[in-house]
């Protein structure tokens, strides 16, 4: 019987136009996947080829998940179709057998699956030969490639969740439940995702995905383009482990189902209970004049709030309602809990940012609950044939609508509530019980919920109109996607976007700052849209057992009140959107992302030839700023005398002044040379001026240059507006000054664009010799040693900040007055601050430490302090003298993560360092203020008293030093196993760096793009090498390469001049290290296989650990080629690690010379160590870092 | 008279002639209408609930033009369709009382009360705070003219309300529907004969979208008074007999077929006169409609 029933199903699936419907879907995902730009992922692929094994495999699993909806629909209600049909109990009562009908269910349904999936490689491929995509983007085509993924990924994933589906629909008989098992499966993943994301176990997170994309990112993640174009996923090992797993589970649930389905007809609980009643007589008839007297029709409200009550009352009495609530919770609560640490360090739980936790934790369920219930809402009635009775009673359609309109809000409501609730309770029990009401309520009702108002609606409206509710489903995820998708192709605006959130970013210092101004329009516009969407369900409102004609009801419909409804949120929608609209697209500026990219490609092609302009030299500065800060006003004048300090004379200048930034509008008053000129060229866009000098500027000779701009906050922005002149917390940076160069931060930057819009490749750093180059510094063009002077006007309660020494303050005009002059010469970079700060001071030596901070972030400012007097200390004893007699840390609000130095003043964000929650006690922390408080003060040093020159390698001289110094100072106060967390995240970074490397590697001292070479190879190099050659050799190099060129140039400094004072520290014994770490790309690779204790007779333990060692060289898309090993490498073992570490003491650690791939070392040791291994501090730049050491085993 | 419903036609898109030209006027009182499956009743009956639009023809009840002002009429319409379903989740009184909210009854007191007496009439009281998911066929039913009573309805339309139900649920819902006020117009739609035999003041009979009689069971059976003769033959000569008689029904007893045949005089041949009862009517006239084949084998 098997045979031909499965033949019938397999036929049946395939005559049923749905069947095709979903192979058309899964094709042209994958089609628009590889034929268009960031359909899908958002993100061009650089080096990575879009039809790479590993592109490929990303898309088919994206797809594979998204895809599940469409198994629940195939596979999940195949068993219910027979069910519905009423044929089951024909078909049961032949000679079928069970499992030859579960059989041929499920096997005509996993092989009609597996064909629709099967549209996957088959989309790519199509969509990989198409035309227009660019073929750069693409590599030679490889079918296996297209086809490897899908049985690896693929087959497994339908399998299993095939498996999964059928089994709930055959055992539960309830559709429903398969959907929600569906969407739980997902959720599942999403949460499951999240909870081993912070844990950090690789097994685990690899094997609770379902879908096998994170077993796909375990096995890749260090993988360079080469690898990733070339190679597909090695079956054995994680991947192989998860799709093992999960298609056993899939046999497990089919085993279940095969077990325990019944065939025969369900036993309601009903009919056994009936015999009871039986016995009981009828009560006599009720004439009560509650049943004689009339009633009117029931009141719209009272409609309403019935109709509101129950469904609310019955939403919470479905269990799958509960469940995906619950989950939903939970999840809030684990993304709440977490949500104070990035993986590594941890901040205290602010309001704000449990605030944001709970509504990004919350959103993924809110979707799921209105996507899934308006569905159910609107089709209760017709699901249980109760819609007649309900439709030929007395109560207004508009009242069933909005009532079940307002059970949905009400519980999604009430669900964002518990979430804040959730949320709250996170935070005090992380200790921190300082709950800021009013932000919660800001982030979660004000910010986040109207936007789901408006969803609901737009749910409501699909399901009202739609045949079937299945349809409906299908139809509002393709909304939702739709909306993702227009978004991801850089059509942002705001008002296309259904259900947008304003842009809202809650600072302490800084409040609400200039992001309310956009609510009423926005949260308006979203109120309005629901209005009409709820006016536009009511016009398609099915009542009665057919569906009138459109027109019919169209019409009678629009003899109600409706009409003045549907115009009413009309005219609010046109108002609120007019309003939008004024502010972002009249008074500011809207661009979609392609014409932000033809602005870019147009400041590219009208200024770059005047990239090798010799611009003069900034030599003395003066600024007068005055700040209005709460009213939003600003007023800069400049003051610049500039050199020409080359041979030639200069009769050509680049002037760049502020432009108009989103919600910044800038008049430039004045723009006067002391000497005839005209402007050649001007461009409002981007704020330059060609001007022609009448007279050039002879070497040497010097001009004075006055300008005046005017600032004030405009309206709102489409996006992010600008937030650098704000109430409290105004920076503004060297962009806000004048400066003089071709700023090539203005072009694009990815290959792909450029290719797109037939530009050169970006050039790449300047050769280290290149005489042009050499002549300027990295930051600043334009930059030469200068004198500064600042006034700076506030508003009366707050301080205004500039670099330099307070010469004077006073107040005029009932505003407070500050005057700045730095006694030494800086570089031209310089910021200018104003906020209401509170100030906490210390001193070391004649250096007085000061830390302007908000009133409340005191967390830190003490550790801060510590960090600036051990840094100035040991930097002034290391590397020389520190040049200023004040060093200031202002805070400033958390609208950018970073901290930047300048001249003796730190402006430093609120977000990274002053809510930091430093607990020595965790693994993965590094002690965030400490840290950066050191890195931002070496940088006083590095590279503020030796300038880099504007060649390749300039990131080295100032970031990798400054990386390097920051860590032994941060070393020196928490010792070497803190050292080990610090390298060990640091190797990470710089290997998932590397792997998604877009424009090609280069070696540490020719870094021109990458941070995450700069930063993190940086840091590892340096330490590596304090290593071999010691501390006092390699710090007599970097002191004498600053004393060298201190304060000096031109020419600047480059990293040959570095490179040379090292190479000299450096015994040519260990001369590899700096071709290994400095010179080439180098990778190791070693691994501990055994670390054995055996208990000698004295009492002592012989100790010996094996392991194998490889070294590689890369070139700069990854391809790689073995090299020889002749290396000193750590061996060593230590003791059992002390709470917060990860190693422990070293017993006995010695280096090793490694000369082939076996590494083999013996100690004797007093004590038992706990582990051992090769390389334990992680100094090597090694591809696998987890398995330089183990655990000894003793004998 | 209190309901008029004068020449409604309704075809359906697929073609379907449900309601061909049906004009009926309906007092108050229990009014069975009967017909076979397929004969128009449901589609007859969800129009005059407001449920479907006629293509042509109008409907009044007392002073309501039905088809222009649905609304006023569902206020004093109870309805209960042949096929329904109830929120299986929620218990029985959460239910009524929703319902009881939609067709007016705002007071809460009032109908607290209110379904606590259509609980107790249909004896639900004791479960009702089970969900009726649990519910028998039976107790759903109940549950479902409790919803059409609540609201004290002037017009109740029942339609099918006994099929498949056994005897005992069919006896308990048809004395429910006996205890109903006077002055409602009830229509009790059915295939049973029965059903509208016991209960029903005034009937009609549909075939086809088409009224074959209408009027009061006692009148409409004395129309066919003395015509009905029955007689008992073997089963293998009932071909034989339906060719020559016309045979209005026929039925098994003890392994024999007794036909019952309409005729003007005594046919002889054996037969014998019987007292006709509703079901001879119903069936001599849906055999007249169909040209004189017995279309329904009792």
């Amino acid at each position: 019987m098997f045979g031909p029933l499965f033949l019938f199903e397999l036929r049946s699936h395939f005559r049923r136009p749905v069947t095709w419907l979903y192979v058309a879907i899964v094709f042209f995902m994958a089609f628009f996947a590889i034929s268009t730009e960031s359909f899908l992922t958002g993100q061009v692929l650089g080096k990575v080829k879009k039809n790479s094994p590993y592109s490929l495999t990303q898309i088919y699993g994206i797809l594979l998940a998204v895809g599940q909806i469409i198994t629940s629909a195939l596979v999940g209600t195949t068993v219910l179709r027979d069910y519905d049909a009423g044929v089951h109990e024909i078909l049961f009562s032949t000679r079928i057998t069970r499992g030859a009908y579960l059989g041929a269910k499920f096997l005509g349904a996993l092989l009609a699956m597996l064909l629709v999936f099967a549209a996957l490689p088959v989309g790519a491929l199509v969509g990989t030969v198409m035309p227009w995509v660019d073929a750069s983007t693409l590599q030679a085509i490889n079918v296996w490639h297209y086809v490897q993924p899908y049985l690896l990924i693929g087959v497994p994933g339908v399998f299993f969740i095939s498996a999964m589906l059928f089994s709930v629909g055959s055992l539960t008989r309830s559709s429903f439940s398969v959907y929600v098992a569906g969407i739980l499966l997902l959720v599942g993943y999403a949460v499951a995702g999240n909870l081993v994301r912070q844990l950090d176990y690789d097994q685990l997170a690899n094997l609770v995905d379902p879908f096998g994309m994170r077993s796909v990112d375990l096995v890749t993640r260090y993988w360079t383009p080469v690898e990733k174009n070339s190679t597909t996923l090695p079956v054995m090992g994680f991947v192989g482990q998860n799709r093992l797993l999960w298609s056993a589970l899939g046999a497990l649930m089919l085993a279940a189902a095969f077990r325990f389905v019944r065939l025969e007809k369900h036993a309601t609980v009903g009919a056994r209970k009936k015999q009871k009643e039986d016995t009981e007589q009828f009560a006599p008839p009720v004439s009560s004049r509650t049943m004689s007297r009339s009633y009117e029709p029931t009141p719209a409200f009272a409609g309403w709030w019935s109709v509101a009550r129950f469904h609310t009352q019955s939403l919470l009495r479905s269990t799958p309602f509960l469940a995906i609530a619950t989950i939903g919770f939970i999840n809030v609560l684990m993304n709440a809990w977490y949500a104070d640490s990035n993986g590594q360090n941890r901040s205290w739980p602010m309001s704000w940012l449990m605030a944001e936790a709970s509504i990004s934790g919350a959103s993924l369920f809110m979707i799921v609950l209105l996507t899934f219930y308006a569905g159910e809402l609107v089709w209760r009635e017709r699901q249980v044939k109760l819609d007649q009775v309900l439709d030929a009673s007395p109560v207004q359609s508009g009242s069933v609508l909005a009532g079940k309109f307002a059970a949905m809000i009400a519980l999604m409501l009430a669900f964002g509530t518990a979430s804040m609730l959730g949320s709250m309770a996170v935070q005090v029990l992380k200790g921190y019980p300082h709950i800021d009401l009013p932000v919660y309520a800001l982030y979660v009702y004000l910010t986040d919920f109207p936007g789901w108002i408006t969803m609901t609606a737009i749910a409501f409206f699909v399901q009202s109109l739609v045949p079937r509710k299945a349809i409906g489903y299908v139809v509002v995820i393709l909304v939702w996607v739709l909306n993702t998708v227009t978004t991801n192709l850089g059509y942002d605006y705001r008002l296309l976007q259904l259900g947008t959130a304003p842009a809202f970013r809650w600072s302490d210092l800084n409040g609400t700052g200039p992001y309310l101004a956009a609510f009423p329009a926005v949260q308006g516009f979203n109120l309005c849209l629901a209005l009409l969407f709820l006016c536009l369900t009511y016009l398609v409102w099915q009542r009665g057992t057919e569906l009138a004609a459109f027109g019919v009801r169209v019409r009678r419909w629009f003899s109600s009140g409706t009409v003045w409804v549907a115009a009413g949120s009309t005219a609010g929608l046109a108002a609120a959107g007019g309003v939008f609209y004024y502010n972002a697209s009249v008074v500011n500026t809207y661009w979609t992302r392609e014409e932000g990219e033809q602005a870019a490609v147009a400041y590219e092609q009208t200024w770059r030839q005047y990239e090798t302009l010799t611009p003069p030299k900034v030599t003395a500065i003066a600024i007068d700023v005055d700040f209005e800060p709460t009213a939003g006003r600003a007023r800069v004048g400049s003051r610049f005398t500039m050199v020409n300090l080359a041979s030639v004379p200069i009769d050509t200048v680049l002037v760049n002044v502020a432009s108009d930034a989103p919600g910044l509008g800038v008049i430039l008053d004045t723009l006067l040379f002391d000497r005839p000129f005209s402007v050649v060229k001007s461009d409002e866009v981007w704020g330059v001026r060609l001007v022609r000098l009448a007279t050039p500027l002879m070497p040497g000779d010097s001009v004075h240059l006055r300008s005046v701009q005017h600032f004030r906050t405009q309206g709102y922005p489409n996006g992010q507006p600008d937030r650098s002149l704000v109430a409290n917390g105004t920076f503004f940076n060297r962009d806000k000054f004048p400066t003089f160069f071709y700023n090539n931060q203005n072009e694009l930057q990815s290959d792909e664009l450029r290719r797109k819009y037939k530009l050169p490749l970006q050039r790449r750093g300047l050769p280290r010799t290149d005489s042009l180059g050499l002549s300027r510094q990295s930051f600043l063009a334009d930059a030469a040693a200068a004198t500064f002077e600042a006034t700076v006007s506030t508003d009366p309660d707050q301080i205004a900040m500039a670099p330099g020494y307070l010469q004077r303050e006073w107040r005029e005009n009932g505003r407070r007055y500050f005057q700045y002059r730095m006694d030494t010469p800086i570089d031209n970079f310089f910021s200018v601050l104003s906020a209401r700060w509170t100030v906490t001071k210390s001193q070391w030596q004649n250096v007085s430490i000061e830390v302007y901070h908000h009133p409340t972030h005191t967390f830190n400012v003490p550790r801060m302090i510590e960090a600036s007097k051990a840094s100035l200390e040991f930097f002034s004893r290391e590397f020389g003298p520190y040049q200023h007699r004040q060093l200031r840390i202002l805070e400033f609000p958390r609208y950018a993560g970073f901290a930047q130095s300048f001249p003796n003043t730190v402006p430093y964000s609120e977000d990274i360092g002053f809510v930091a929650r430093v607990d020595s006690t965790d693994v993965e922390d590094t002690d965030l203020p400490y840290f950066v408080t050191a890195h931002e003060i070496a940088h006083q040093w590095f590279p503020y008293q030796r300038m880099p020159a504007d060649v390749e390698g300039a990131q080295m001289l100032s970031e990798s030093l400054s990386e390097y110094a920051a860590l032994v100072i941060t070393e020196r106060a928490h010792g070497r196993s803190f050292t080990q967390k610090f390298l060990r995240t640091e190797l990470e970074t710089y290997l998932r760096g590397r792997a998604g490397e877009r424009k090609g590697e280069r070696p540490l001292t020719r870094v021109d793009l990458q941070s995450y070479i700069w930063y993190q190879k940086g840091s590892l190099a340096l330490f590596a090498l304090r290593d071999l050659i010691g501390e006092p050799a390699l710090h007599k190099a970097l002191r004498d390469y600053l004393a060298e060129g201190r304060f000096g140039g031109p020419p600047y400094a480059t990293t040959l001049d570095l490179m040379r004072h090292i190479n000299a520290a450096t015994p040519d014994s260990l001369r590899y290290a700096i071709d290994d770490y400095f010179e080439t790309i180098t990778l190791w690779d070693v691994k501990t296989d055994s670390v054995t204790a055996t208990k000698l007779p004295n009492g002592e333990y012989r100790v010996t650990v094996v392991g194998t060692a490889s070294k590689l060289r890369a070139d700069s898309l990854g391809t790689e080629t073995p090299a020889p090993l002749n290396d000193y490498i750590d061996v060593g073992v230590l003791a059992e690690p002390k709470v917060g570490a990860r190693i422990g003491e070293p017993l006995a650690m010695r280096k090793v010379k490694v000369t082939g791939s076996a590494v083999r070392a013996e100690f004797i040791v007093k004590s038992l160590p706990a582990r051992g291994g090769i390389d334990p501090y992680n100094l090597l730049i090694d591809r696998n870092p987890g398995d330089n050491t183990r655990d000894v085993k003793a004998n | 008279m209190s309901l008029r419903i004068e020449r409604i036609t309704k075809t359906y898109p697929n073609g379907v002639r449900a309601l061909n030209d049906i004009s009926l006027s309906i007092a108050p009182g229990m009014f069975g209408l009967l017909g076979p499956n397929g004969a128009g009743k449901s589609s007859l009956m969800r129009t005059i609930a407001t449920l479907q639009q006629p293509d042509s023809g109008s409907i009044h009840f007392r002073d309501i033009d039905v088809l222009r002002e649905p609304e006023k009429l569902r206020a004093q319409l109870g309805y209960l369709p042949q096929e329904f379903g109830l929120y299986p989740n929620m218990p029985a009184d959460a239910i009524l009382d929703h319902f009881a909210t939609l067709k007016g009854v705002v007071n809460p007191g009032e109908r607290k009360d209110l379904v606590g007496a259509l609980l107790q009439q249909v004896n639900l009281y004791d479960v009702r705070k089970k969900s009726v998911g649990g519910y028998s066929g039976g107790m759903k039913q109940r549950l479902g003219i409790a919803i059409a009573l609540a609201g004290s309805p002037k017009l109740l339309i029942v339609d099918e309300p006994t099929a498949g139900l056994d005897p005992t649920e069919r006896n308990r819902f048809l004395n429910l529907l006996a205890d109903i006020g006077e002055d409602v117009v009830v229509i009790l739609s059915t295939h049973i004969v029965e059903d509208v035999r016991e209960l029903c003041s005034q009937m009609a009979i549909i075939n086809k979208g088409q009224v074959v009689v209408q009027g009061e069971p006692e009148r409409i059976i004395d129309e066919v008074r003395g015509r009905i003769w029955r007689r008992t033959i073997p089963r293998a000569q009932a071909d034989e007999y339906k060719q020559r008689y016309q045979v209005i029904s026929t039925r098994m007893a003890a392994g024999n077929t007794v036909l019952h045949v309409y005729a003007e005089s005594d046919p002889g041949d054996g037969f014998v006169q019987v007292e006709p009862d509703l079901e001879d009517v119903y069936f001599h006239r849906l055999a007249e409609v169909s040209g004189g084949r017995v279309p329904v084998e009792a």
